[in-house]
């Protein structure tokens, strides 16, 4: 699988991988590391745990490090949850909603996780 | 071989990485390690410590907003109450939608802001910037002051004087001189050190007499020059013109320590005069250096 299809396969943009990281050799190697990045895991216990500071916090982190490494849909999903939750922001979801879009957000992050494994294993 | 200024030009400076995301972190160390010393902190209270312990080696600080322990924002509030800290430029990385946050980060200090995804290019250029404003400005500071007495230096001081002059035409003004006799005698007889210190008392002392004081230059070695208000006709007392510090009160160098820790009331020979009109001062000065 090459750099150009992992994006493909995980709804991510190579082009937006390649503005932060100008080598493919750079961008495999921070994919790789994402693997370890805790920000989802921190987002999906805050979820269990009902913190809506939590779930704010690393939302926004995982936003950031997506965006970073061109994995747009999932930078995407992580912040329409990261603003739900922005301190001081009126909610605009109901809780059912938020459900909904925390598991596709789980979803997404398993297949971009799996999608990575594989990259990685070819390499 | 490169020259010794361009050593000095092109050395690294540090720059300092606040951000509580590992992957962010070392995303950020990569792109800049080539051209920069990069200390990294995971989150505010960190990044303060790390400002503390290479305080003075920081050209610049790259700050997440939202992290654990203490946010940038706090980061950028604490920053700022530290004087040795408070010039260091801040860019802050922010989410693309996030203009309150920017706004709250500009009205605590934040100089500049880039979005996540990090554009490489664009985020270099305006650190660069950054880097190369902050070390002008300080080099001006540098060559307001003189950096033995802290007073003006000759250059600012006429720049001074002709601006403060030209916006207040209708105000009067004096000019006070002082000139330290026999410094040259007094120099090749006690050494650098010991003189340095005493032209740095005698400018604090004459600061401290001159009544109307706006402010004051090194004008030569030994001469200073202060701004006063107008005070001729005004009663108040003489000022002296002049240091007269002949040899006989500097017979040894224990002499020279006691004048040290005295202050300069120690000094026998001040010569009193009235203070000089200050359409006077360029011949007086002229005169003396």
């Amino acid at each position: 699988m090459t750099l150009q299809e992992l994006y493909a396969r995980v709804g991510g943009s190579y082009h937006d991988a390649k503005r932060t990281l100008p080598s493919d050799a750079l961008i495999g190697k921070f994919l790789v590391k994402f693997l370890s990045d805790r920000s989802a895991g921190s987002f999906f216990a805050a979820y269990d745990e009902h913190s809506a500071p939590g779930m704010f916090e690393s939302a926004h982190t995982l936003k950031g490090v997506c965006s970073n490494l061109g994995l747009t849909q999932l930078s995407a999903a992580a912040s329409e949850l990261a603003e739900e939750f922005r301190p001081g922001a009126a909610r605009t979801m109901t809780d059912a909603e938020v459900a909904r879009r925390v598991e596709a957000l789980r979803a997404d992050y398993v297949r971009t996780v799996e999608s990575i494994r594989a990259f990685a294993a070819e390499q | 071989m490169a020259m010794a200024n361009e050593t000095v030009t092109q050395r690294k400076r540090t720059v300092l990485i606040v951000e509580d995301n590992e992957t962010n972190r070392e995303i950020l160390t990569e792109l800049l390690e080539d051209e920069y010393d990069v200390l990294q902190a995971e989150n505010g209270q960190d990044g303060l410590e790390q400002l503390v312990a290479h305080a003075g080696d920081v050209s610049l600080v790259m700050l997440d907003a939202y992290m654990p322990v203490r946010s940038g924002f706090e980061f950028l509030e604490q920053k700022r109450k530290d004087p040795r800290f408070d010039a260091i430029p801040v860019i802050v990385m922010t989410a693309s939608n996030a203009v309150d946050d920017e706004i709250r980060c500009l009205e605590l200090g934040a100089s500049d802001f880039i979005t996540k995804p990090y554009n490489v290019e664009v985020m270099k250029n305006r650190m660069k910037s950054l880097i190369r404003l902050r070390e002008s400005s300080t080099m001006l500071g540098r060559l307001e002051t003189d950096s033995l007495t802290g007073l003006y230096s000759k250059e600012f001081f006429y720049h001074s004087v002709e601006e403060l002059l030209a916006a207040n035409p209708d105000e009067r003004y004096d000019m006070v001189c002082s000139d330290i006799e026999n410094f040259r005698a007094l120099n090749d007889r006690y050494g650098t050190a010991q003189c340095d210190s005493f032209l740095r008392d005698v400018a604090d002392d004459l600061g401290e007499r001159i009544p109307g004081l706006l402010f004051g230059g090194r004008i030569g070695a030994d001469v200073f020059a202060f701004l006063l208000r107008h005070c001729i006709d005004d009663g108040l007392p003489v000022v002296p013109i002049s240091v007269n510090v002949s040899r006989r009160d500097f017979e040894t160098a224990e002499q020279v320590e006691a004048l040290k820790v005295l202050g300069c009331d120690y000094i026998q020979g001040y010569y009193f005069s009235k203070p000089l009109p200050v359409n006077e001062y360029e011949e007086y000065l002229k005169a003396h250096t």
